[in-house]
């Protein structure tokens, strides 16, 4: 399927399989009118990008948590995991969205609400890990202990 | 919007299988009890507004986007998975094992 993205500014076409496109009801919080996504990888980064097939401009930037926040983790209720038709953790996957900024040190990732995804049923959904004291913008640069760019 | 009046220790029952109890009232502080269903999700309204502000900031920065592509690069993805310890006070043990990446439902941009 051919869909279009603007996750950097400017309109690209991009093709993806069938399996990248995912559901998300309710949809994201500030963003309940939207549905249906396609998940897009960049080939040499762990970025991915939650693109809007309904609205080409709305992409949100994706990370792996465990890959700068090895000791994540949390309980998905039974509730999602009945809406995600999950039945066996490892058909899950955990995202957090992204906050990007001009400067490219400030990244904060939210891992208060992470996105969960379903690889067998292709839904996912936000999670608000309430009373986990999570913070809502994790600096992922500090946290990784990267040499900060001059 | 149904307007209701309660004293402590009273109840509303939402759909005969939600109950919201007064549990106490201490000045300008209310004490509520929930039982609800595990279907039904009870959040408290400014977290949500909190998480739709942070989403909707998160949704607007293509500007941003090829620079940050970059500056994470470093983060290899084919890297081994860190051992995940059970529990660490954040709500119990992970959700999940989901480091292999090899059926991500993802799509390689064409080039």
């Amino acid at each position: 399927m051919r869909i279009t993205t603007y996750r950097f500014g400017i309109a690209e076409p991009v093709d993806v399989p069938d399996e990248a496109i995912i559901e998300i009801r309710p949809g994201l919080n500030g963003f309940e009118h939207l549905h249906r996504y396609a998940l897009i990888a960049e080939d040499d980064s762990p970025v991915e990008w939650l693109q809007s097939l309904e609205e080409p401009e709305v992409a949100f930037a994706l990370l792996e948590p465990f890959l700068f926040y090895p000791e994540y983790g949390f309980e998905l209720s039974d509730a999602d995991c009945e809406a995600l038709a999950l039945s066996r953790p490892e058909d899950a996957a955990v995202r957090c969205i992204l906050t990007l900024n001009q400067s490219a040190d400030e990244i904060t990732a939210n891992l208060l609400a992470p996105v969960v995804l379903s690889r067998t049923s292709r839904r996912a959904r936000q999670i608000v890990l309430q009373d986990s004291n999570l913070p809502l913008r994790f600096p992922v640069i500090e946290a990784l202990r990267l040499p900060l760019s001059a | 919007m149904l307007i209701l009046t309660r004293k402590a220790e009273q109840g509303i029952v939402i759909d005969r299988v939600t109950t919201v109890r007064i549990l106490s009232i201490d000045g300008d502080r209310v004490k509520i009890g929930i039982d609800a269903p595990t279907s039904i999700t009870v959040l408290r309204e400014e977290l949500l507004e909190q998480v739709a502000g942070q989403n909707r900031e998160a949704a607007a920065r293509p500007a941003a986007s090829r620079s940050a592509v970059d500056r994470l690069r470093a983060l290899r993805p084919e890297a081994p998975a860190p051992a995940r310890p059970n529990g660490n006070g954040h709500n119990g043990g992970p959700a999940n094992g989901a480091t292999d990446r090899a059926d991500e439902p993802s799509a390689r941009p064409e080039r």
